[in-house]
């Protein structure tokens, strides 16, 4: 089934240790998955350096992902904190703003 | 007989980009249109969407999602659409667009755009899925073609065929990416305009144009053409441009994706005028070759 195909690719495109259980038997993993006889033969016609290639090309696209949203995410926590620091920082010299 | 032909609505824009904003904001009059990464304000604050908007009613400006996965085999949430959709109607854009892909399956997220299966089944699953997204945002996204480097294994079709199915079978306008079919076209050898020739072309109103590089296989073995948007637009990608216009009578808006090794921005604009003088180069042949069959008529 189409979904099936789908899920093993994501999972193929993901993980590492599935990967390398695929590219050394396709077929084995394939079925394991649950694909038919057919899809099974035709995951096994895959390229083994496109696969691998393109497996590397989403890893990187997932790092710079990681990387930038880590980064907005670290700006987000800075500003809260420097919020708060200078919201109780002006409690403390101007207590009676604040009553 | 005069000819017509409705090249003065063509259009040449840039992707929009933080990194780019004050030198694009500075160059508006060479630039004919914007086109914003939707999924980049999802999260955004109210000021940053209140911003967006108000660049909306400045230049004409597109949105562009980019985690939809509308031709997968899974119904795309609609909380995903929604958060879209609230965007789309906070900024009012002239029109949006995603991707002929799939990005998640089985609950894992792969990070990026990967093509499905080319089969009659995820065409009506994408046909599905486009009229739930279309019902909730109120309007249809443009569909635009993805590289990739593997043919997806269990196809059935073409790619042509899959996304001629799907633009009619989901009643969609297509964004055609010609980088992207420029690098599949090389990676797995067939001719682009045979492509071209076997689409809707008719339906293609937005054109993506951008820069890509070689990589090795990680053996070594093969080298393959990636779609990275850090380079030029190279001569074969114009090529194409001019092919379009010549074969569309459509106008036609087009983007250059940048996305990130920014150059100058002077480079860019020119990048911009190359596309001009590819397009209207492409309309020259199409009234050239409406007057030889008007005159042998």
């Amino acid at each position: 089934m189409q979904r099936d195909v789908e899920t093993l690719l994501a999972r193929l495109f993901v993980e590492g240790d599935l990967r390398e259980r695929f590219l050394q038997n396709p077929r084995a993993v394939a079925s394991r998955c649950g694909l038919s006889q057919e899809e099974c033969s035709e995951m096994e016609s895959v390229s083994t350096s496109a696969f691998e290639t393109a497996a590397r090309s989403y890893e990187r696209k997932r790092t710079f992902k990681r990387n930038h949203s880590r980064g907005v995410g670290l700006k987000g926590w800075f500003r809260v904190v420097m919020g708060w620091s200078l919201r109780n920082l002006r409690l403390l010299v101007h207590p009676e703003k604040h009553l | 007989m005069q000819v017509e032909v409705t090249m003065q609505e063509d259009r040449v824009g840039l992707g929009w980009r933080p990194e780019l904003a004050s030198a694009i904001l500075g160059s508006l009059d060479r630039i004919d249109i914007l086109e914003v990464i939707g999924n980049d304000y999802l999260g955004e604050t109210q000021r940053k969407r209140d911003g967006l908007k108000l660049l909306a009613r400045q230049v004409p400006l597109h949105i562009h999602g980019v985690d939809l996965g509308l031709a997968g085999a899974e119904e795309v949430s609609s909380r995903r659409i929604d958060r879209l959709a609230r965007l789309i109607n906070h900024v009012q854009p002239e029109a949006w667009s995603e991707h002929l892909a799939f990005v998640r399956a089985g609950g894992i997220e792969i990070g990026h755009l990967a093509a499905p299966p080319r089969t009659q089944a995820s065409i009506e699953n994408a046909a599905k899925n486009l009229k739930k997204t279309a019902g909730i945002v109120g309007c249809m996204p443009y569909m635009e073609n993805i590289a990739t480097l593997l043919q997806p294994p269990c196809s059935s079709l073409s790619e042509q065929q899959w996304i001629s199915g799907i633009a009619a079978a989901g009643d969609c306008g297509l964004l055609l990416d010609l980088h992207n079919l420029h690098a599949n076209a090389t990676n797995f050898s067939f001719d682009p305009l045979r492509f071209l020739a076997e689409i809707p072309l008719q339906r293609v109103s937005c054109i993506h144009i951008a820069g890509g590089r070689w990589i090795p296989s990680p053996d070594g073995r093969q080298q393959y053409l990636l779609d990275d948007h850090l380079h030029e637009v190279t001569e074969p990608v114009y090529g194409l441009l001019r092919e379009v216009a010549a074969r569309a009578s459509q106008p036609l808006t087009v983007i250059l994706e940048r996305d990130g090794a920014y150059p100058p921005m002077e480079v860019l604009l020119q990048e911009l005028e190359k596309a001009r003088s590819s397009i209207a180069a492409g309309r020259r042949r199409m009234q050239e070759a409406r007057k030889e069959v008007s005159h042998a008529a």
